[in-house]
């Protein structure tokens, strides 16, 4: 038995037989070659690049239809190795010089080249060594050097065990041949981790000198996300991790299971579950967890870190990317929700109290520039997917109507300009402040519709700063004035007959989503990774019960008491998730 | 230009670089503020050996000027990172 450690890059457990993978290295044999026979070593030199060129190009081909251009990318430097003037120019040059085979000159050339990266500390180094370790491998065995010990050819399914994979290599593997990988070579960055992980072959790469540890048929356990890989290991340790693996594989195909079905209750009351997100390449996190859309887009990361303003253009771009990515379902735009502590581009002003000052829609409405030009952009956007609109930390009527005016001030300029944006957009206000949840009935005919944004509404309610310490025991979303606070706003959506929905920490919790499905919430938008956990709550649970429930929550007097009763009802099979 | 996609020049982008510069007869020649010496823009070897980080100045020369114009592209796109 033996208990080895690397790094867990691509996730889950695999018990199997281990298959050494030994490769040739880059040598060649030395010739040497007549006057008149350069020529024809030239020839052979740029056969070679063609053959591998045009392999290059095929499986780049494949990889663009099976996993899109991020992965295909790592082949168009192949394609730019092969053509660079450092290279092969280099071995023609020594086939000419040093009167030798072109593969003995372009084996030396490589290691050269290799060498200097690797002496360079060059971060970026390894993965293009991998990439010329890749081309070389191809080129020897085009240039008749060695024959190609194919991958594909393994018969029986096995772990993979080797010193490094090249991206090709690793690309033809197949998840039914090949359970896991092990490599000695490699990381968390490495092309072969990458690869690993859309292929969802289970791998460890960095385990030292594993490919002369290993014999071929050795027992191996390998563990993706601890880096743990044992070979030949004990009866115990055997039973364990097929224990382990077992769980995991149930865990996965829950996951894969619950993707596919509605988030509904047992009675069959649908519940609309939308992502959170932060950054644009986040969209594509909606399909990936199936979600119904994304119900806040925080705009703020275009606006720190940087010297000017992001000029329209680049935000309407931003947003018509996202809005197209998500497309056929929404996405609510949340306009800037930053105080000027934030932004470099405005005048600095110490404030004494920042989250109860200049920020958000205040900020935005003291700087109409900065907040027509984004209304403008995301108007743009509108034109090109399902766009929605929320302002954040409204607190009266009149801030409300300072905003949709100015979003009718840059309406009409845009037709004026002939620019196309969706005359219908819808447009909502995000319910975060007490009195904005007080005043709900008087919000609520001037807009589409409501996100309750709990974190800040706690905060507010009950007094107390949510990044102080020493005031984290007082932060109770069950507070009973939170509860009813939420109550209330979602009683004036129906009455009014505009949907309400929550955006805030509270909806991404599964200890509290059959409490707010029974207080009637229709949409959660919350953090990506926790739809399907809060998917599987509302599948467990009845909407008749999830309103008993909420109505007898609503009429306890402190949170400690609405916390049992949550902690009593929560569905039995589920308990699990709960935390506390 | 400066290098404004978080990861640097790492490979790819390396070899974007030297893809867009192969395309005209012309040298294309780059280099890192500070680091003295001029490199091939058509070399993704050369371009590697920068270890151009975020933040850091990239000077490209040539006597073609679109084969500058299109490397700045790159740059402002951040190679289509972000």
């Amino acid at each position: 038995m033996k208990k080895l450690k690397g790094i867990g890059v691509s996730s889950g457990i695999v018990i199997g037989k281990a298959y050494p993978f030994k490769k040739e290295g880059l040598s060649a044999v030395k010739r040497a070659i007549k006057k008149d026979g350069v020529e024809h070593e030239m020839a052979i030199l740029n056969i070679a690049k063609e053959k591998t060129r045009d392999e290059v190009y095929k499986i780049r081909g494949r990889i663009l239809e099976e996993f899109g251009e991020g992965f295909a990318d790592i082949f168009t430097v192949h394609l730019a190795l092969l053509d660079d003037p450092s290279l092969l120019p280099k071995v023609k040059k020594r086939i000419e010089e040093e009167r030798v085979n072109a593969s003995y000159a372009f084996s030396e050339t490589v290691k050269d080249v290799s060498a200097n990266l690797i002496f360079s500390n060059n971060k970026q180094a390894i993965r293009m060594i991998d990439v010329i370790h890749d081309i070389s491998e191809k080129m020897l065995h085009y240039l008749g050097e060695r024959e190609r010990i194919e991958l594909s050819e393994i018969k029986e399914k096995v772990v993979l065990v080797a010193k490094n994979l090249t991206p090709s290599e690793t690309v033809q593997l197949s998840k039914e041949k090949v359970a896991g990988i092990v490599c000695s070579m490699g990381g968390q960055t490495s092309h072969a981790a990458i690869l690993a992980q859309a292929l969802r072959i289970p791998a460890v790469l960095g385990v030292q000198d594993i490919e002369d540890t290993v014999l071929l048929g050795d027992t191996i356990i390998l563990d993706g996300i601890s880096g743990v890989v044992i070979i030949n290991p004990t009866l115990k340790d055997k039973q364990a991790y097929e224990e382990k693996a077992k769980r995991a594989e149930k865990d996965i195909k829950k996951r894969e299971r619950l993707l596919h079905l509605p988030s509904e209750t047992t009675d069959g009351h649908k519940i609309k579950l939308c992502a959170n997100i932060e950054l644009p390449e986040e969209a594509r996190l909606v399909k990936q967890e199936m979600a119904e859309g994304i119900g806040l887009f925080r705009t703020e990361f275009m606006f720190i870190e940087r010297d000017g303003m992001p000029e329209e253009n680049e935000q309407a771009e931003v947003y018509s990317m996202v809005a197209k990515k998500t497309h056929p379902y929404p996405v609510i735009i949340r306009t800037l929700d930053l105080g000027g502590d934030k932004l470099s581009f405005v005048l600095r002003q110490e404030e004494e109290n920042p989250f109860l000052g200049l920020r958000a829609i205040r900020f935005c409405l003291k700087y109409p520039h900065i907040f027509k030009t984004q209304l403008r952009a995301i108007l743009r956007a509108s034109s090109q997917g399902r766009v929605k609109v929320m302002f954040p930390m409204v607190s009266s009527k009149e801030e409300l109507d300072d905003a949709l005016l100015l979003l009718h001030t840059a309406k009409e300029e845009l037709e004026r300009e002939g620019i196309p944006f969706d005359e219908e957009m819808e447009v909502g206000v995000m319910i975060e402040t007490p009195s904005a949840a007080l005043t709900a009935n008087i919000l609520a005919p001037l807009v589409d519709f409501f996100s309750i944004g709990t974190n800040d509404l706690i905060q507010y309610t009950i007094a107390i700063d949510r990044v102080n310490p020493e005031l984290a025991y007082l932060y109770q979303p069950l507070h009973p004035a939170i509860l009813r606070l939420i109550k209330e706003v979602i009683d004036v959506g129906q009455k009014n007959e505009i949907w309400v929905g929550m955006c805030g920490g509270m909806a991404s919790d599964p200890f509290y989503t059959m409490l707010l499905l029974g207080m009637g919430l229709k949409e959660f938008s919350i953090a990506p990774g926790v739809i399907p956990k809060i998917k599987e709550v509302i599948r467990a649970v009845s909407y008749q019960e999830a309103k008993g429930l909420a109505e007898k929550a609503l009429l306890l007097d402190s949170a400690q008491k609405i916390e049992a009763l949550l902690k009593k009802s929560f569905p039995q099979e589920l308990r699990e998730m709960i935390r506390k | 230009m400066v290098i404004r996609n978080k990861c640097g020049l790492h490979t790819r982008p390396s070899a974007l670089i030297a893809n867009a510069a192969s395309k005209f007869q012309e040298d294309v020649g780059i280099k890192k503020e500070g680091v003295e010496g001029w490199l091939n823009a058509k070399s993704v070897l050369g371009i590697i050996s920068l270890e151009g980080c975020f933040g850091d100045k990239i000077i490209v020369s040539s006597e073609k000027e679109e084969a500058i114009f299109e490397v700045i592209k790159l740059f402002e796109d951040k190679f289509g990172e972000e």
